[in-house]
C-alpha cells in the first residue's frame, strides 16, 4: 500500500475545502486506504490494543495523515467527517466480502444454525442491510446519516460528535435516538415501509 | 415523505420521548388530532425506540471484532491474509475448524490451513498443549503422514498450515460399500506405516477415523492431524454432549478405543484399536461399532464384539481377519504392542489369499508379486531328540541350510534363522509363533540320533488352522550331511511349489559350498552358533570351533570370517576378554584371510568396518566397509546392526535407529539385535526409551547378560543408580563383563553418593588386573563414580593408548559427560575426531586462557506458570537475555540460544537437559506475569549432582529486564566464584545505548530473536514480524532494526537471494548502525554483508573491522565467528579460520555452517578425503546446493569422477543452479573431453549472476584451462578469482589441478602478490585483535 504522506492529505484536503473536487477524491481514497489498513490489522488481532475504541483508529489516522503538521483545527471535523465515512465504507466493504464467502459453501447454512446467528456481521446488526436503510434515510434526512456515520462507524461518543458538528449534546442525543428508531424499525421490517 | 412531515415527526418523537411513558399515548392523540398516520408512525417509532435497545450503540468495527473472536473462523475472504499466507478458497469445514487452500506469497507454494475454532482450545494449557503436539506432528515426515509446516498461534484462533493434498477422504471411498482386500490391506499397511513413523517419535493419535485418512489422487493414503486430535477426543467422550450431536460426531465416537470411551488415557494402542475398526470397515464395509446413539456406540465399543468378517459374507483372508481382532481386543495389552509389528503382520498376511481371489494365487510372474507382499515362510530350528546336547548346533544348522535353500527360490520370504531359533526355546504354540512372525507357513523338524543312524523328520504346516500341508521322513547314515540337506530342501520346495507360488531356478537350489569337509562345515556351525550366545564361554568356544574348522580345510573363507567376528567382539569392552592391541589386529588378519579366499564374503567387510569403528578410529574408513558388506548381502542383521553402531558413535541417532530397526526387521527375534535397538536411545541420551527398550528386553529373556548390560548403563545415565547396580550385576553374572560390571556398578554406587563401596569396588578391579585384562577406561568410570576426574582423564589417555574400542564413542558416551567440559577431554575427542591432524593445530586459543579451566553453562528458557502460550517466546527471551549476558564472562562457557530451542516450552528435566548440551551448570527459571509486572525466580543447578547451587526470586516491571539480567548474571558469577571481569571491560553499550527499546518493543525484539535461531523460513519470517512491529513501535531501537537486518540477511542468503532482500537488509543494517555504530549485532551483520554481497566488493578489511570488534563484544555469537572464519579464509589465512571455526563450535557443538566451512579448511589443505566425508554427512543433515557442489569437486580431487557427475546431475535437479556448469567443465577436462569442456565453461560464463561464490566458479574455469593446457586463459581466470573476493593464496599453491602453472611468469608473480596481501590481512587481523 502506498504510504500517504501528510503534506499530501493536508494540502489535498485544503485543495478540497477550496473547491477542488478531484484533490477531494484523492484524500478519500488516501484515508480509506489507512483506515482499511488499520481496520484490518485491528480486526486481525495484530495490534495488541484490540480492546480500544474505533475512535482511536480515526483519530491515529488523523493524526498520521494530517496532524503530524499541525494543521489548522477546522481541518479536524472536515477530516472526521471524511474518516467516518471512509470508514463506514471499509467496513460495509469487509461485511460484503465476508457474506460473499458465506454464500459461497453449503457448509455455511449448517454452521450458522449451530452459531444461532443470521447473515450478521455485527451481533443484531445486519450490515449490508443497515447499509441500504441508512442510504434511504440520507435522501430523507443527510445531517442525521451523517450522525450515524460518526457515532456507528467512527466510534464518536456524544460529546465528541456535538463538539465536532458545533451543537450542544443533547442535541446528538435527541437526533440519535431518533434515527436509531427509525433505522431499527426499517431493518425490522414491520413498520409501514415504504413510506407514503 | 416531504421534509416538512419528516420534521413534524422528529419533533414529535422527541417530545413525546421526554415525557412519561404513560403520557406519550394521551400526548400523541392530541398533537396529531385527525392525522393518524401521523400518530401512527410516531407510535411505531416510539415502540422501535423502546425495543432497539443497544442496537447500533456498539461501534461497528468494534462489534466485527467481537464477532471475529467469537466465530473465527467464518470469514476468511478470498484474498484475506492469515499470518503471512494470502487465502485463496475455502476446501472445507468440519466439527475441528475449517480447512482453506491458500498460498504461501514467501515460496510461491500452496499450502492447505486448517483453522481451529478459538472454542476447540478453550484453557491456554490446551492452546499449549496444541501447539506442542502440533509442532510435534511437525516433525514427522513421512510419506504417510501429512506434513505440517506451521503453526500459528499468534492469531485468536490457532491455525495449522500443512501440504495441500489433491484427492478424497477415505469416507468417500467407503460410501460406496468395502474396498476389495488388496486396496484394504494396502491402504491398512500405509496407515500402519504412517502410525508407526508417528509413533516412534511418541506421537500419538488419538482420533483414526476414515474422515483423517486421506486417500491422493495418485493412491496415497495420508494420515491428517496428528497431535491435533487430543480435543476432538476429550470433546466427544463427554457423553452428555456426544448423545444428543448429529451424525458427525457419531463418526468420531465410533472408532474410540474402550479405553477412550472411559476417559481413561489413550496411548498408542488406542490407535491400533482405532485402526482396527478403520480396516474392520474397509474389508466389510461396515462400520464395526455403531449404534443409535453416541452411548449405544460406544457401549458397542466397551462390551460388543463386531460381527465375524468371513461370517458377514466377507471374502477376507483369515489372517487379515485375525489381524483385525487382534487390534479391536478390549484390554489394550492383547493388541499388537506396536504399530510396527502391526504392519509387519499386515505385510506378512497380505500374501495370505482371499478365497474368493484364486486368480492372483497362480499368477506366475515374479515382478507381479509387490515387494512386501511374498508369502513368508519359516523355518524353525529342528528339535534334538537325540542324548547328547552337542548335536543342538546341528539341527540349527540343518534349518540354516534348509534356508538357505529355500532362498534360492523367487516368490518367497524366509525369515532369518535367529529369530526362528529364539522361538524354539520359548515352545509357543505353532499357530502363536505363525502369528507372531507374520508367517504364513512354518516348516519344523526333529533330529534323532541313535545307533550311528539319523532320523530326520520334517513337516510343513500351514499356521492358519494347524493342518499339516506335507511331511517327510529321512534315515540316512550321518556321513552325508551335505547331500541330505540337498534332498531335504528338494522336497520342501517339491511340496510347496504345489501350494504356493513359487518357481526354482534352473539346475534346482544352489547353495555355494565352500568346504567339502564335512567336519570343518560342522565346527563352523557350531562356532557360529556359540558366537550368537555372546558371551564369554560362548566367544572362547567359537574360537576354539573356528580354529579348527580352519585346521581341517585352511582355505576354508567362512570359518575365517567367523573367526574374525569373535576376535572382534573379544576386544570389545563389553565382554573384556583381550586388550584390544591383540584382539583386533588378529580379527583384521582373519578377515583379510577370508577375503582373500573370497572377495564377494559379505561378513569379513562388516566385520573389518568394526574393526575400523573401533580400534582405528576410521570413521569414513568403518563407513565404507559396511557399506560394502551391504552391498554385498543387504540382508544381514548383524551388519545392519553393526553399521548402526558408527552411526551412534557419529552422533545420528536417527540413521543409527534406522539401521538398528532394519536389523530388527530381518531378525526381530535375536537377542543381540533387538537389544542393539537400545544404543540409539543411549548415545542420544533419550534413558527414557533407552530404558524403556531395556525393560521389555530383559523380561524376554532374562538370562541375557547384553540386555542387562544396556539397561544397567541406561539406567546409570539416567541417575537411576539403585535400580542400575542389580542390571549390571545380572550383566556380569551370565557370562560377561567380568571387570566391566563391577566397574559399571562402582561408577554407579559412587555417584550415588556411596564413596567406600565404590572404592571397594576400585580395589576389587584392581586386583583383577593381575589374573586378566582390565582396561583402563573401566578404572576412568570408576574414578569418575569416585569425583577423581584427574585420574579419569589420566585413564582415558591409557585406554586411549590401548585403542579402547569405547573411545569410539566418546562423543556421545554418557558415563562421560561429568569430564566433557575439561580441557583434557575436549583435547583427546579432538584428536579423535580429527585424525590426521597436526597441521590445523590452533595458533592462538582465542578467548580462554591457558590452563584455565572454562565451566560450561546452559541457560534454559524460563517456563510460564499459568502463561498465555504466546508467552512461550517470553520464557525464551528471557533466557536469550540471560545468555547475552552471562556470554560477557569470559572464563564461562556458555551454550547459545540455539541450542536451547529445543527445549522450549517445557524442560521436563533440566539437569536432564544439562547433560544433552553437555555443561556442568545449567540455569533455569519461572516467570510470572501480572500485567506490566513479572516475578522471575531462577536456579542454578549443578547437573553432576543435581544440587541446587543458587536460587533467588525476583519482582520486578517488565521494562526493567535489563535489571533482571544484571541481578541473575551477577548471581550466576558469584555462585560459580567466578571472577567478574572489572565493569568496564564488559562491553554493555551494545544493549543500553540508544533509545532503549521499552516494554512491548523490546518484548517483540525478544521474540524475534527466539524465531532468529529456528532456522527456518517459516521461523525467520514470524521474526521478521516481530522486529518490524518493534520498528514501527520503537523507531529509535538499534537493537530492533539489526534483528530485522540480520533476519533478512539470513533469508537472503539462504533462500531468496534475487529478491529485495538484501536491500532490505543492508538498509535496515544502516539504520541500526547510524541509532549505534558499535552495536555487535549490526556490525557482525554488516561484516557478513562484505562477504556475501558482490555489490559490496569484497572488502574483506572491511568485514573484518566489523566482525572483529564484534566478537569481542560478544563472544558467544557463534554466527560471528564463522563468519569471520569465512573472510580469513578467503584471504587466504586458513589456520586462522580453524580457530574461528573451533570456537564456533565450542560454543555451538551442532553448528551446521561451522562444520561445513571446516571441509573448506581440509579442501584447501588437500584432505579431500575427510573433506568429503564432512560434506556427506552435512548433506545427509541438511542438503544444500552448495554442499553439494563442495562434495562435487571433493570427488572430482579424488578422481571419482562417476561419482561426481551423480553427483552433478543431482544438482543439476534444481535448474538454476549454476555451479554445476564449472563442475561440469572440470569433469570434462578431467576425462579430456577437450571441446564439452570448453561448451560448460561458455555456460558457465554465459549464466554468471552477480552472486557472492561466483569466484568459485572462476576459480574452478581457471582449474580448467590450466588442465586444457591453456596457461594464459587460466593465469587470467585466477587473477579474475583473486580480484572477485577470493585471494586464496593457499588455495593457489598447494592445487595440483594447477601444477601445469608452477613456471608460468603470471602465474608466479599473481602468487608472490597475493601471498604479501595475505600477511598485510594477518596483519591487520592481529592489529584489530590487538586493539579490543
Amino acid at each position: 500500500m502506498r504510504k500517504a504522506s501528510s503534506e499530501d492529505v493536508t494540502e489535498l484536503l485544503q485543495a478540497w475545502s477550496l473547491g477542488d473536487l478531484a484533490a477531494g477524491e484523492r484524500a478519500l481514497l488516501l484515508v480509506y486506504e489507512e483506515l482499511k489498513h488499520q481496520a484490518a490489522r485491528y480486526l486481525r488481532r495484530e495490534r495488541h490494543d484490540h480492546t480500544l475504541r474505533p475512535t482511536a483508529l480515526v483519530h491515529e489516522a488523523y493524526l498520521r495523515l494530517v496532524g503530524q503538521h499541525g494543521v489548522a483545527w477546522q481541518n479536524r471535523s472536515q477530516f472526521f467527517g471524511v474518516a467516518a465515512q471512509m470508514m463506514r465504507r471499509v467496513l460495509v466493504d469487509y461485511a460484503r466480502a465476508r457474506a460473499r464467502t458465506k454464500r459461497a459453501g453449503g457448509w455455511y447454512r449448517v454452521s450458522l444454525e449451530e452459531a444461532g446467528a443470521a447473515l450478521s456481521v455485527v451481533p443484531d446488526v445486519d450490515l449490508l442491510a443497515l447499509e441500504s436503510a441508512l442510504g434511504e434515510l440520507a435522501e430523507l434526512d443527510p445531517e442525521r446519516a451523517r450522525l450515524v456515520e460518526l457515532r456507528f462507524f467512527a466510534g464518536l461518543s456524544i460529546e465528541d460528535t456535538a463538539e465536532l458538528l458545533g451543537v450542544s449534546p443533547s442535541t446528538v442525543t435527541r437526533d440519535w435516538r431518533m434515527a436509531k428508531a427509525w433505522l431499527f424499525r426499517r431493518l425490522k421490517g414491520d413498520g409501514s415501509h415504504p413510506p407514503s | 415523505m416531504d421534509s416538512q412531515r419528516w420534521r413534524q415527526l422528529n419533533d414529535l418523537f422527541a417530545a413525546a420521548l421526554e415525557r412519561p411513558a404513560a403520557e406519550r399515548s394521551p400526548f400523541l392523540a392530541g398533537a396529531c388530532g385527525e392525522d393518524l398516520g401521523l400518530r401512527g408512525e410516531v407510535e411505531s417509532l416510539l415502540a422501535a425506540h423502546e425495543e432497539a435497545g443497544d442496537f447500533i450503540e456498539t461501534p461497528a468495527l468494534q462489534g466485527l471484532a467481537g464477532l471475529e473472536a467469537s466465530e473465527p473462523a467464518d470469514d476468511l475472504a478470498a484474498g484475506s491474509r492469515l499470518g503471512p499466507y494470502e487465502v485463496v478458497a475455502l476446501l472445507g469445514a468440519g466439527g475441528m475448524g475449517r480447512v482453506y487452500r491458500a498460498r504461501d506469497p514467501r515460496l510461491g507454494r500452496e499450502v492447505a490451513i486448517k483453522v481451529l475454532p478459538q472454542r476447540a482450545l478453550g484453557d491456554r494449557a490446551e492452546l499449549a498443549r496444541f501447539t506442542r503436539e502440533a509442532r510435534a506432528a511437525g516433525s514427522l515426515n513421512h510419506p504417510n503422514l501429512l506434513a505440517v509446516y506451521d503453526v500459528g498461534t499468534e492469531t485468536e484462533s490457532p491455525y495449522v498450515v500443512t501440504e495441500l493434498l489433491e484427492g478424497e477422504t477415505l469416507l468417500e471411498p467407503l460410501r460406496l460399500g468395502p474396498l476389495t482386500v488388496e486396496r484394504a490391506v494396502d491402504f491398512g499397511r500405509q496407515i500402519a506405516a504412517g502410525l508407526a513413523a508417528a509413533h516412534a517419535k511418541g506421537v500419538v493419535h488419538r482420533d483414526l477415523k476414515p474422515a483423517n485418512l486421506f486417500v491422493t489422487l495418485d493412491g496415497r493414503l495420508k494420515i491428517l492431524d496428528f497431535g491435533l486430535a487430543k480435543q476432538t477426543g476429550a470433546e466427544a467422550a463427554a457423553p452428555a454432549s456426544g448423545a444428543t450431536r448429529p451424525g458427525m460426531v457419531l463418526g468420531t465416537v465410533g472408532y474410540m478405543s474402550p479405553e477412550q470411551v472411559r476417559g481413561q488415557p489413550a496411548d498408542l494402542r488406542s490407535d491400533i484399536f482405532s485402526f482396527g475398526a478403520v480396516l474392520y470397515e474397509m474389508l466389510s464395509g461396515r462400520r464395526a461399532f455403531s449404534g443409535d446413539s453416541a452411548v449405544e456406540t460406544m457401549n458397542a465399543i466397551l462390551s460388543h464384539e463386531p460381527p465375524g468378517l468371513a461370517a458377514a459374507g466377507c471374502a477376507v483372508p483369515p489372517a487379515v481377519e485375525r489381524l483385525v481382532w487382534r487390534c479391536l481386543r478390549k484390554t489394550p495389552e492383547e493388541r499388537f504392542p506396536s504399530a510396527r509389528e502391526l504392519m509387519a503382520a499386515l505385510e506378512a498376511s497380505s500374501s495370505a489369499r482371499s478365497p474368493a481371489e484364486p486368480s492372483t494365487l497362480i499368477a506366475p510372474a515374479r515382478a507381479a508379486i509387490g515387494e512386501g507382499r511374498l508369502p513368508m515362510i519359516a523355518v524353525l530350528p529342528f528339535v534334538n531328540l537325540s542324548a547328547e546336547p552337542d548335536q543342538d548346533y546341528f539341527c540349527e544348522g540343518m534349518a540354516d541350510e534348509l534356508i538357505r535353500a529355500l532362498g534360492q527360490l523367487h516368490g518367497l520370504r524366509i525369515l532369518a534363522r535367529m529369530s526362528a531359533a529364539q522361538l524354539r526355546t520359548q515352545g509357543e504354540e505353532l499357530r502363536r509363533i505363525g502369528e507372531r512372525l507374520g508367517v504364513e507357513k512354518v516348516i519344523e523338524g526333529s533330529v534323532r540320533k541313535s545307533g550311528g543312524r539319523l532320523r530326520i523328520s520334517i513337516q510343513l504346516v500351514n499356521v492358519a488352522d494347524g493342518a499339516h500341508l506335507w511331511s517327510g521322513k529321512y534315515d540316512r547314515e550321518p556321513r552325508d550331511v551335505f547331500a541330505l540337506q540337498d534332498e531335504i530342501a528338494d522336497r520342501v520346495v517339491e511340496a510347496l511349489r504345489g501350494r504356493l507360488v513359487v518357481s526354482a531356478p534352473p539346475g534346482g537350489p544352489r547353495v555355494r559350498r565352500y568346504t567339502a569337509d564335512l567336519e570343518a562345515y560342522h565346527l563352523y556351525l557350531r562356532g557360529r552358533y556359540h558366537w550368537n550366545k555372546r558371551h564369554e564361554g560362548g566367544l572362547l568356544e567359537a574360537v576354539r570351533c573356528f580354529e579348527q574348522a580352519i585346521e581341517r580345510d585352511p582355505a576354508y573363507a567362512p570359518a575365517y570370517a567367523g573367526l574374525a567376528d569373535t576376535y572382534a567382539l573379544m576386544g570389545q569392552s563389553i565382554y573384556d576378554l583381550l586388550p584390544p592391541r591383540e584382539a583386533l589386529p588378529r580379527a583384521r588378519a582373519a578377515a583379510l584371510k577370508a577375503l582373500e579366499i573370497d572377495e564377494g564374503l559379505a561378513e569379513p567387510h562388516a566385520c573389518l568396518g568394526w574393526i575400523k569403528l573401533h580400534y582405528d578410529w576410521d570413521w569414513s574408513g568403518a563407513r565404507e566397509s559396511f557399506e560394502r558388506s551391504l552391498a554385498l548381502d543387504p540382508d544381514r542383521a548383524t551388519t545392519r546392526h553393526w553399521y548402526s553402531f558408527l552411526l551412534s558413535a557419529q552422533g545420528e541417532p536417527e540413521a543409527a535407529q534406522r539401521e538398528a530397526e532394519r536389523a530388527w526387521e530381518l531378525d526381530p527375534l535375536s537377542l543381540i539385535v533387538n537389544a542393539n535397538l537400545i544404543h540409539p536411545h543411549y548415545y542420544s541420551h533419550h534413558f527414557d526409551r533407552a530404558i524403556a527398550e531395556g525393560e521389555k528386553l530383559v523380561r524376554m529373556e532374562p538370562g541375557f547378560a547384553i540386555s542387562h548390560y544396556w539397561l544397567g548403563i541406561a539406567y546409570t545415565a539416567a541417575g537411576r543408580y539403585r535400580e542400575a547396580v542389580p542390571e549390571l550385576r545380572a550383566y556380569s553374572a551370565y557370562g560377561a563383563g567380568a571387570t566391566r560390571g563391577p566397574a559399571l556398578i562402582g561408577y554407579a554406587l559412587g555417584r550415588a553418593g556411596d564413596r567406600s563401596a565404590a572404592l571397594e569396588l576400585r580395589d576389587q578391579v584392581l586386583a583383577a588386573a593381575g589374573r586378566r585384562y582390565v582396561p583402563a577406561l573401566h578404572l576412568a568410570l570408576l574414578h569418575i563414580g569416585l569425583g577423581d576426574l584427574d585420574a579419569a582423564c589420566a585413564d582415558l589417555e591409557r585406554a586411549y593408548a590401548e585403542r579402547s574400542d569405547q573411545l569410539a564413542y566418546l562423543k556421545v558416551e554418557p558415563l562421560l559427560d561429568p569430564l566433557r567440559s575439561d580441557p583434557r577431554f575436549e583435547a583427546l575427542l579432538h584428536r579423535l575426531w580429527q585424525p590426521a591432524s597436526g597441521v590445523a593445530a590452533p595458533r592462538h586459543a582465542p578467548h580462554a586462557a591457558p590452563g584455565l579451566r572454562r565451566r560450561a553453562i546452559a541457560v534454559l528458557p524460563f517456563q510460564g506458570i499459568a502463561a498465555d502460550p504466546a508467552d512461550a517466546h517470553l520464557g525464551l527471551g528471557l533466557a536469550d537475555a540471560t545468555i547475552t549476558e552471562l556470554a560477557q564472562i569470559r572464563s564461562l562457557t556458555v551454550r547459545p540460544t540455539s541450542t536451547i530451542l529445543r527445549f522450549a516450552p517445557a524442560v521436563s528435566d533440566p539437569v536432564e537437559a544439562g547433560r544433552e548440551l553437555q555443561v556442568d551448570t545449567v540455569v533455569e527459571g519461572t516467570f510470572q506475569r501480572q500485567g506490566d509486572r513479572l516475578r522471575i525466580s531462577v536456579r542454578l543447578l549443578s547437573v553432576a549432582d543435581r544440587q541446587a547451587l543458587w536460587g533467588a526470586k525476583i519482582d520486578t516491571s517488565f521494562d526493567d529486564l535489563f535489571r533482571i539480567q544484571d541481578e541473575v548474571s551477577h548471581a550466576i558469577a558469584r555462585a560459580l566464584a567466578i571472577e567478574l571481569p572489572p565493569s568496564g571491560e564488559r562491553p554493555r553499550e551494545g544493549v543500553r545505548r540508544g533509545e532503549e527499546p521499552a516494554g512491548e518493543a523490546y518484548e517483540l525484539v525478544l521474540k524475534g530473536r527466539v524465531h532468529l535461531f529456528g532456522e527456518t523460513l517459516e521461523e525467520w519470517l514470524k521474526a521478521v514480524d516481530c522486529f518490524d512491529r518493534a520498528c514501527v513501535l520503537e523507531p529509535n531501537s538499534a537493537l530492533a532494526w539489526a534483528g530485522l537486518a540480520d533476519v533478512y540477511s539470513r533469508i537472503a542468503f539462504t533462500y531468496l537471494p534475487e529478491g529485495d532482500w538484501y536491500a532490505r537488509a543492508w538498509a535496515a543494517c544502516d539504520k541500526a548502525l547510524a541509532l549505534d555504530p558499535h552495536l555487535p549485532e549490526a556490525l557482525y551483520v554488516r561484516g557478513g554483508r562484505l562477504l556475501w554481497s558482490p555489490q559490496a566488493g569484497f572488502d574483506h578489511a572491511g568485514a573484518m573491522r566489523d566482525l572483529v570488534p564484534a566478537i569481542a563484544a560478544r563472544p558467544a555469537l557463534e554466527e560471528a565467528h564463522v563468519r569471520l572464519g569465512s573472510i580469513l579464509h578467503h584471504v587466504g589465512l586458513i589456520d586462522e579460520d580453524e580457530c574461528e571455526l573451533n570456537e564456533a563450535l565450542r560454543i555451538a557443538p551442532d553448528h551446521l555452517l561451522a562444520q561445513q566451512h571446516q571441509g573448506l579448511c581440509l579442501y584447501t589443505r588437500g584432505r579431500f578425503q575427510e573433506a568429503l566425508d564432512l560434506y556427506q554427512a552435512v548433506d545427509q543433515r541438511a542438503p544444500s546446493p552448495w554442499v553439494r557442489y563442495q562434495v562435487a569437486l571433493c570427488q572430482l580431487r579424488l578422481g571419482r569422477l562417476d561419482d561426481s557427475a551423480q553427483t552433478i546431475a543431482l544438482m543439476e535437479r534444481s535448474p538454476r543452479e549454476i555451479m554445476t556448469y564449472p563442475l561440469r567443465a572440470l569433469l570434462a577436462a578431467l576425462r579430456g573431453d577437450r571441446a564439452a569442456a570448453l561448451h560448460a565453461v561458455d555456460q558457465t560464463i554465459s549464466n554468471q549472476r552477480q552472486v557472492g561464490h561466483y569466484h568459485h566458479a572462476q576459480y574452478d574455469l581457471a582449474c580448467v584451462h590450466a588442465l586444457l593446457g591453456n596457461a594464459d586463459e587460466a593465469v587470467t581466470w585466477l587473477t579474475a578469482a583473486a580480484r572477485n573476493g577470493f585471494p586464496c593464496a593457499p588455495q593457489f599453491k598447494g592445487d595440483s589441478f594447477l601444477a601445469a602453472l608452477a613456471n608460468h611468469e603470471g602465474f608466479v608473480r599473481l602468487l608472490s602478490e597475493l601471498e604479501e596481501q595475505s600477511q598485510g590481512y594477518a596483519a591487520l587481523f592481529r592489529e584489530l585483535r590487538a586493539a579490543t
